[in-house]
């Protein structure tokens, strides 16, 4: 081997992809490292396991109309469908989020990316890309499936002709519960350096408006004040969207504002954490 | 100077009311130039503005002719080796090498090839399948 200063440098002159692809370079990086851990791939699976209940319900209720009395197959059933996938939202957002940037924070690695030819935005890109993959896989997929499944098995469009709405209802709702998702937990993540801790603090963000929710409808005997609540909010607009009767006197618009603010919030505290230098003025 | 590697006119950084650089003109040649300063100098705060990592309070940073402040086209021509460790512990050096070649555009194969090229260089090849051990890269 001769010395490093008898080398000279040369060019790279092979092709090379454009300013902003680099985003799927984190995106499919990320993706390829978890779908090697088995216990992710186990979680991913067992997601999928209230598909196959419902997509059983269809059958059997094609195959004997009589019990469609017990086990009806209606909006409310894809409503129950893309709520119920919402505990897997919340497993697989704190699996796959909490260290999405907390990690690279540890390794003082955001001055590394930050000083390739990516831009910030691509960064957060390719992070929330991550998430947003396993996410819509265990909502937006499964529940698009399931409709479809109501069709290839009743074998006609009698019954989604006359629900036409629950197909954009079921891209609504599993996108609004996927993004909010996706956004608060990258905006924690890049709050603190330990994973650890940014998986309690989104248990915490869930589970303590949800106990702020529980105290404030005892003392007031109303649901109106459904609103402190993240998953009251994502049930109130859920119900609108399904056009379901409303669980919670809260309005939808209020609800909306709330989860709109949740976005603003989180948009905003990843602009300024996600920088390659961390200046404390 | 035209054929500077990178210049900086009236270069001024505050951190609120703390300077950290105050009305530095300077036009680097190409070439090896050191960088010699007591603590506190700003020798830090002038490698972060001209490479882009810190947006200048006042003045202003050109490399290779263009301003380096959110132009990250640049750092398809300029290398930078920030003064702290950064790895990933659970990488090998060779996965982390061509992860970190990947983001500069090469597709996989091209980057293996240039992370081989570039740790043989530097004859680390047969340490590369092994995990980054801080200790060592600190030590």
């Amino acid at each position: 081997m001769s010395p490093i200063h008898d080398q000279t440098y040369r060019h790279y002159e092979g092709r090379r992809a454009p300013l902003g692809r680099s985003w799927l370079v984190i995106v499919r990086a990320g993706v390829r490292g978890l779908f090697s851990r088995k216990a992710f791939l186990g979680l991913l699976l067992g997601a999928w396991v209230p598909f196959i209940a419902r997509t059983i319900q269809i059958y059997a209720v094609t195959m004997m109309p009589q019990a469609g009395a017990v086990v009806p197959i209606d909006a409310k059933m894809f409503q129950t469908f893309v709520e119920t996938q919402g505990l897997f939202v919340f497993f697989i957002t704190i699996y796959v989020g909490a260290g999405l940037i907390a990690n690279d924070r540890r390794a003082n690695a955001l001055q590394v990316y930050l000083s390739k030819p990516l831009l910030r935005m691509e960064y957060i890109g390719g992070k929330l890309g991550i998430l947003l993959t396993f996410l819509l896989a265990v909502t937006l997929l499964p529940a698009v499936l399931l409709v479809l499944m109501q069709i290839v098995i009743s074998g006609s469009f009698t019954w989604i002709s006359s629900h036409a709405f629950v197909v954009p209802a079921v891209i609504l709702s599993s996108l609004l519960r996927v993004l909010i998702a996706a956004f608060t937990m990258l905006a924690l993540s890049s709050l603190s350096k330990s994973a650890r801790y940014v998986a309690i603090l989104y248990t915490g963000v869930i589970f303590f408006s949800e106990a702020v929710y529980g105290v404030m409808r005892l003392v007031t005997g109303s649901t109106r004040v459904a609103w402190v609540s993240v998953t009251g909010n994502l049930d109130v607009v859920t119900d609108a969207i399904f056009f379901s009767e409303p669980r919670y006197e809260t309005p939808v618009i209020v609800s909306l504002i709330v989860l709109a603010g949740l976005l603003v919030v989180s948009i905003s505290i990843l602009e300024r954490r996600v920088r390659g230098v961390e200046v404390v003025a | 100077m035209s054929d500077a590697v990178f210049a900086v006119e009236h270069l001024s950084k505050w951190y609120g009311q703390v300077i950290g650089l105050n009305d530095v003109s300077v036009s680097v040649p190409p070439g090896i130039t050191g960088l010699l300063g007591p603590n506190g100098a700003g020798k830090s705060t002038f490698m972060k503005l001209v490479t882009g990592q810190l947006k200048p309070s006042k003045g202003q940073v050109r490399v290779l002719g263009e301003p380096i402040w959110a132009n990250p086209k640049l750092f398809f021509r300029i290398g930078f080796c920030p003064e702290q460790d950064a790895f990933y512990e659970r990488m090998t050096g060779m996965e982390w090498v061509t992860a970190l070649v990947r983001l500069n555009g090469l597709d996989e194969k091209a980057a293996k090839t240039a992370a081989e090229q570039a740790l043989t260089a530097v004859d680390l090849m047969e340490a590369a399948g092994k995990r980054i051990p801080r200790a060592c890269v600190s030590g």
